[in-house]
């Protein structure tokens, strides 16, 4: 696929929830991605550079209050073509399990739908 | 209440409890090494030194925020070897430098002054001398693939070095064709002739932009080709040139003699001690 020179499991997990924060109209940054897909930091960091060089993502920093001085947090996106290319990825290497990440999926909803009420 | 129920119950709970919170400091300040170590001095260093670190604020416990940290600066250990090693491999698989060859023409520029200095046809210690500064430079050369430079390489860096230098053209064309043909002749005496051919015939090729169509070292230059075509058991090409040598030999008055050694002594002769070198090794 155009952009990226590797694109293992791990990258497809990305990508799926990616795809998903797409859907759902939000960013995501490292440590939700981290943690909804269970793989180490490097993975997932060394895929968010991977992506960011194809193109793919883009990534933007949280609005912080003066005064807070701890760390900011950095949300990511898919660009238009990292849309398509995810999408088209995920279907050809994972057909029938496009969209089978549950436990990814329904953290999204929980979080951004305010669920439970 | 022994000595073990006092460990147990104080000191292991005060190391840990001492120990802990350094666990979260070592763990924050390992981050941006981490980072620099993955990335370089880039700006992508400085995020992501600042996203892990608000990672670590996700994570609850100090050993844990000690293993995430550690994990990320292994992984950067791996990153930096191998960034390192990448351009190893990358700087010996490129192309041959034009630097490289320049340094080889310098190199063979010089050689002349080197050889004629050093040449004297008494001496057996300086000829000994003098066949193993060529095996070195032949040596050199071909780590340096100057065969390979020849058209890239030499021949424009010939022109850059007389535009520096002020050195007419033709002059520097005939140094570099002095060190090519030397160099041909140190392969030639070691028998290496298939080595030396395409050397003999850059040698010549130079020497015929750079040389008076009369010159000595243009006979010398197309008999040690012919003579290294016939080694080699090329007749046809050998022929070729033997006839011009021929031709070259009746039209000036030359005969196969004039090039030898003895003819070093000819007072007519562009340079004398080139012709003695050259000729000494070429006609052997």
């Amino acid at each position: 696929m155009a952009g990226i020179e590797r694109v293992t499991e791990a990258t497809l997990d990305v990508l799926d929830v990616l795809l998903q924060a797409h859907s759902d109209g939000r960013g995501i940054h490292g440590w939700e991605i981290k943690k909804s897909i269970h793989r180490s930091g490097p993975t997932v960091y060394g895929i968010i550079d991977r992506l960011q060089d194809a193109g793919l993502i883009e990534g933007h920093w949280e609005d912080q209050d003066q005064e807070d001085s701890g760390p900011r947090r950095r949300f990511y996106s898919l660009t238009g073509t990292g849309v398509a290319t995810a999408t088209a990825l995920l279907r050809e290497r994972r057909g029938q399990r496009f969209h089978a990440t549950p436990r990814a999926r329904g953290w999204a909803l929980i979080v951004d739908r305010g669920w439970p009420p | 209440v022994t000595a073990k129920d006092i460990v147990l119950a104080i000191v292991i709970p005060l190391a840990v409890a001492e120990v802990g919170p350094w666990c979260g400091w070592i763990a924050a300040r390992m981050l941006p090494w981490a980072a620099k170590l993955r990335y370089g001095d880039t700006d992508r260093a400085a995020i992501r030194a600042e996203e892990w670190s608000g990672d670590l604020d996700e994570i609850p416990g100090q050993l844990t925020k000690l293993a995430y940290s550690l994990g990320q600066y292994l992984a950067g250990s791996v990153k930096f070897a191998q960034r390192k090693m990448g351009s190893k491999v990358s700087r010996a698989l490129a192309p041959p430098d034009p630097r490289e060859a320049e340094l080889v023409t310098i190199g063979q520029i010089a050689a002349p002054e080197y050889l004629a200095e050093g040449y004297s046809p008494d001496s057996s210690e300086r000829q000994r001398n003098r066949e193993i500064d060529q095996v070195r430079r032949a040596r050199d050369l071909s780590q340096a693939r100057i065969i390979g430079a020849f058209e890239d390489c030499i021949l424009p860096l010939s022109s850059h070095a007389a535009h520096l230098t002020g050195t007419p053209l033709k002059q520097v064309r005939a140094d570099v064709a002095w060190g090519l043909a030397s160099v041909a002749i140190g392969y030639r005496n070691l028998g290496l002739v298939a080595e030396a051919l395409p050397l003999f015939e850059q040698a010549l090729q130079l020497s015929e932009t750079a040389l008076a169509p009369e010159d000595k070292l243009l006979f010398i230059r197309r008999r040690n080709l012919a003579n290294s075509y016939r080694e080699l058991g090329l007749a046809g090409k050998a022929e070729s040139l033997e006839r011009q040598v021929g031709q070259i030999a009746l039209t000036s008055g030359s005969t196969e003699q004039d090039a030898g050694p003895g003819a070093a002594h000819r007072p007519d002769l562009p340079n004398l001690s080139r012709t003695t070198v050259e000729s000494g090794f070429g006609l052997a």
